[in-house]
């Protein structure tokens, strides 16, 4: 057993001060000679011994209420076999304020554990408190255990996520003055570990406080069914809710947009996400989704404000009918494009389009090639496209500026506009039965775009580069040359690669994102944001007459936590509150007791 | 006291034989020769007659308790008292010319006067109640067994004690001197805060007898000790008036007169 305080241990001498106490009071006692004790003991012979336990119970009990106080006031605990008690480190304790911590008592029981590790620890160790998710702008230091616990009440809970290696990052430079020590208290989500330093764990001084946590059910994403699609008067929203839970969940989902209010209902399997439409009016474009009935409530409310697909003006420079073809509107169906054909680009105000197409172009003349890259500077460029099979030196050596070769990729499958991960080898653009479903594609390179190209060229495999994760094999659309471009596929692509990529009115925000654009805008609390500042909370903010939106970030939602193996693997200790914390102080037994020893004096002494 | 007390309630003793000097008379014929005093002749050439006060039937025994317990009282002691009480009854008795003897006694017999009318012997019997001082514990039933067997002429036997022993083998051994026909006069000398108990605040009650100690909270006892006590006093009034033996409660505090009338009385019914 340790004490943290062991100097009141000498307190404890002063439980001899009532048996001094008592043994003053005897002699004090007046004597009185007596004929004969012969009735008093008589008297006395039932009380006698009853009476003479009672003193001495009495006195016992003084003794041990003085010494279980001081006994309790040391501060004993008992020997934890993963953790030593009172010993003397650099304690850096990383407490989890994200939005997941808001289930139930999760963010109180989080301070109370961690408070319960900085008591472990020598009162003359340092420490040093690092939000998970941070907000404040002050850097992490180390200080005295009375500073650390007044850093831990002023923690607040954060809505936005955090990883632990991030968080790490911003210890403290200045070197501590005893051996480091790292606890995480928390709910340890697998978000949490994110690129983990595991370097540092392998030492076996990471150890977690886990803080048990539930299931969850959250709006992980609010888009638009078709992006592509232009609306005359309605169009469709998508809702999707994740299901973070091993219970299926039941309940509504209300919209609301402007006055208009809509909910439906809504059954969600375990572990799983559910899809919620709404069809609006063009003239609401903002509002937020809610679902009820939910523990976790951060992620039940999801602001949208979206931007309608409007028609794009493209320029075709070169090879133009058969594009110009391509891209008309079909009939019945709204126009995408409007598109203008020019032999090459000398002549053409570029900023007034959208997207430039350079159809079987092999060589630019430099002429073009300057107005080419005066106009990709430009803020607001429009999308370069070149398509062909091959190109002449010096578009190449042109185009090499803006696009480089990175690796070699096997895509199998469709094409989507979205960010796919690089593991998913499935691609989707279209519904079952498109036109494309079945398209073999070639060994390509993935090629890296900068600047807004959509670019090509490694040896005789043609293909489209859209950004980082978007790949499309193409060749010079002529139908003599390719065999599966034709209208009914590369128009729908084209369309979806082309809006996707130029709606620049981007007006929803995660919680933590860095507002990136001039003026002020005003938050959901009044606060006003300057450009540089994070977003730290979810709402509707204003900027000039514009409505952003801010949500958490979904991934935050999902509360399944580090699994035991991974922990292993990744050196995690896991540290159990009520066995290796809460368990090891005997304190509140110890008082406990002494309170006994209390209620049995008074007891002892109330009872005749 | 005693002098008071007796004023009017005896007539003088008669004279007549006795070894016990009383006067001298004029010789007168018819007078035994070996009355004369020849010592006064020769000094006087007068014929002298002593005469010698004449001894009574009573034989009076003083047993007194000069136990530890006896020592307690408020005023004063049980024993100064018993000592006061025995000294006026044997000044009484030297008095009226009866043979008074004395034993002084706590767990053993310690003093032994035997009975006697001179003034020699009544002055022993004052020196030696003078000097008794409390000491020692009781053991009164054995002593009375003891003194039963000295005393063998029957007289009358005045117990002065607290009583404080085991009452049923005290009242057997008080009974061994009626069966020797003596008569028995118990005079129970008492403090009357042994019987009240007043004590207030809780003390260390000391023995005076064997010295034992306890801590005592009077108030939580006081009743059942006076209900004790109590059952103690009648136990022995009962139990000695079935033997036909006087027994009287004097408490420390109570005057003599009482005790005196008592005795006057019991000797009235023995002459």
């Amino acid at each position: 057993m340790t004490f943290i305080h062991p100097w009141y241990l000498l307190g404890i001498l002063l439980a001899a001060v009532p048996v001094l106490i008592h043994l003053w009071y005897r002699r004090r006692l007046r004597r009185i000679s007596f004929s004969s004790l012969q009735f008093l003991k008589k008297t006395e012979a039932q009380r006698f011994g009853w009476l003479r336990l009672r003193e001495l119970l009495i006195l016992l009990m003084r003794c041990l209420l003085i010494a279980f106080l001081f006994l309790g006031l040391a501060r004993p605990q008992l020997k934890s076999g993963l953790l030593r008690i009172g010993k003397l480190a650099s304690v850096c304790l990383i407490v989890d304020n994200s939005y997941s911590m808001q289930y139930g008592d999760n963010f109180d029981n989080m301070k109370v554990i961690a408070q319960q590790v900085i008591d472990l620890y020598s009162p003359r160790s340092e420490f040093c408190i690092l939000p998970l998710c941070v907000n404040q702008k002050e850097k992490p230091f180390w200080m005295s255990r009375t500073s650390a616990l007044a850093a831990l009440t002023k923690v607040s809970l954060c809505y936005g996520a955090g990883g632990i290696a991030e968080v790490l990052a911003q210890m403290p430079a200045k070197g501590s003055r005893y051996e480091q020590e790292y606890f995480y208290v928390g709910d340890g989500q697998s978000v949490n570990f994110v690129d983990f330093p595991v370097a540092l764990a392998k030492e076996n001084k990471f150890y977690w406080v886990r803080i048990p946590t539930g299931g969850n059910v959250g709006i992980s994403n609010v888009v638009l069914i078709d992006p592509v699609a232009i609306p005359v008067r309605e169009y469709e929203l998508r809702v999707i809710i994740a299901n973070h839970s091993s219970r299926a969940w039941s309940g509504s989902i209300g919209l609301t947009a402007g006055d208009y209010y809509l909910e439906k209902e809504c059954d969600i399997a375990a572990d799983s996400d559910q899809e919620v439409d709404f069809v609006l009016s063009t003239g609401l474009l903002s509002g937020r989704v809610e679902i009820f009935e939910d523990s976790l409530q951060v992620d039940n409310v999801y602001y949208f404000s979206k931007s309608l697909p409007r028609a794009l003006k493209v320029l075709v420079v070169g090879e133009g009918p058969y594009l110009v073809r391509a891209l008309a509107a079909a009939s019945g169906s709204s126009a995408a494009f409007s598109v203008d054909n020019e032999p090459m680009i000398s002549n053409v105000d570029l900023r007034v389009y959208d997207v430039i197409i350079l159809h079987g172009v092999t060589t630019i003349s430099e002429v073009d090639k300057i107005k080419l890259a005066n106009h990709l500077n430009e803020p607001g460029a429009a999308l370069i496209i070149i398509l062909g099979d091959e190109v002449g030196d010096n578009l190449r050596e042109f185009l090499s500026v803006w696009c480089r070769v990175e690796d070699r990729i096997f895509p199998k499958g469709y094409v989507t506009v979205e960010p796919l991960p690089e593991e998913q080898a499935i691609f989707k653009v279209f519904g079952p039965g498109s036109a494309l479903r079945d398209v073999q594609y070639f060994q390509y390179f993935r090629v890296k775009a900068e600047k807004g190209i959509l670019a090509y060229f490694a040896g005789g495999d043609p293909y489209l580069v859209v950004n980082d994760n978007f790949c499309l094999i193409t060749g010079l659309l002529d139908p003599r040359v390719t065999n599966f471009v034709y209208k009914n596929s590369f128009v729908p692509i084209m369309l979806r690669i082309l809006v996707s990529l130029t709606s620049k009115e981007h007006k929803e925000y995660q919680v933590g994102d860095k507002m990136q654009f001039y003026g002020m805008v005003k938050a959901p609390d009044g606060q006003f944001l300057n450009p540089g500042d994070a977003f730290l909370m979810p709402g509707f903010y204003e900027l000039d007459n514009e409505t952003l939106c801010v949500n958490v970030s979904p991934p935050e939602g999902d509360l399944s936590v580090l699994g035991v193996r991974r922990a292993e693997i990744l050196n995690v200790r896991q540290v159990d509150p009520a066995r290796h914390l809460t368990g090891s102080d005997l304190t509140n037994l110890v008082l406990m007791l002494a309170l006994l020893a209390l209620a049995l004096e008074v007891g002892l002494l109330l009872l005749h | 006291m005693v002098e008071g007390f007796l004023s009017g309630l005896h007539t003088s003793p008669f004279k007549g034989f006795s070894q016990e000097f009383a006067d001298h008379r004029q010789y007168m014929p018819g007078d035994e020769l070996k009355s004369i005093d020849w010592k006064v002749f020769g000094r006087s050439d007068r014929f002298y007659i002593k005469e010698y006060q004449e001894e009574t039937n009573l034989r009076a025994y003083i047993l007194l308790d000069k136990s530890g317990s006896m020592g307690y009282g408020k005023t004063i002691s049980k024993l100064e008292y018993a000592k006061y009480l025995g000294a006026s009854l044997a000044y009484m008795l030297f008095k009226q010319k009866d043979n008074v003897g004395i034993a002084t006694f706590d767990t053993r017999i310690r003093e032994i006067v035997p009975p006697s009318a001179r003034r020699t012997n009544f002055m022993m019997i004052l020196k030696m109640i003078a000097d008794a001082s409390p000491s020692g514990e009781t053991n009164m039933s054995d002593v009375f067994y003891q003194l039963a067997q000295k005393i063998r002429r029957r007289g009358l036997v005045i117990v002065l004690s607290d009583l404080i022993d085991e009452p049923s083998n005290l009242v057997k051994a008080l009974r061994s001197f009626r069966h020797r026909k003596h008569e028995v006069l118990v005079f129970q000398i008492l403090d009357k805060d042994e019987r009240n108990f007043p004590f207030i605040e809780s003390a260390i009650f000391t023995d005076l007898e064997n010295g034992s100690e306890l801590v005592v909270s009077p108030g939580l006892i006081r009743d059942r000790y006076r209900a004790r006590f109590k059952e103690f006093v009648e136990y022995y009034r009962k139990h000695l008036l079935e033997s036909r033996i006087d027994h009287s409660v004097l408490y420390t505090d109570t005057s003599y007169d009482r005790a005196l009338f008592t005795y006057l009385q019991k000797r009235a019914r023995l002459l």
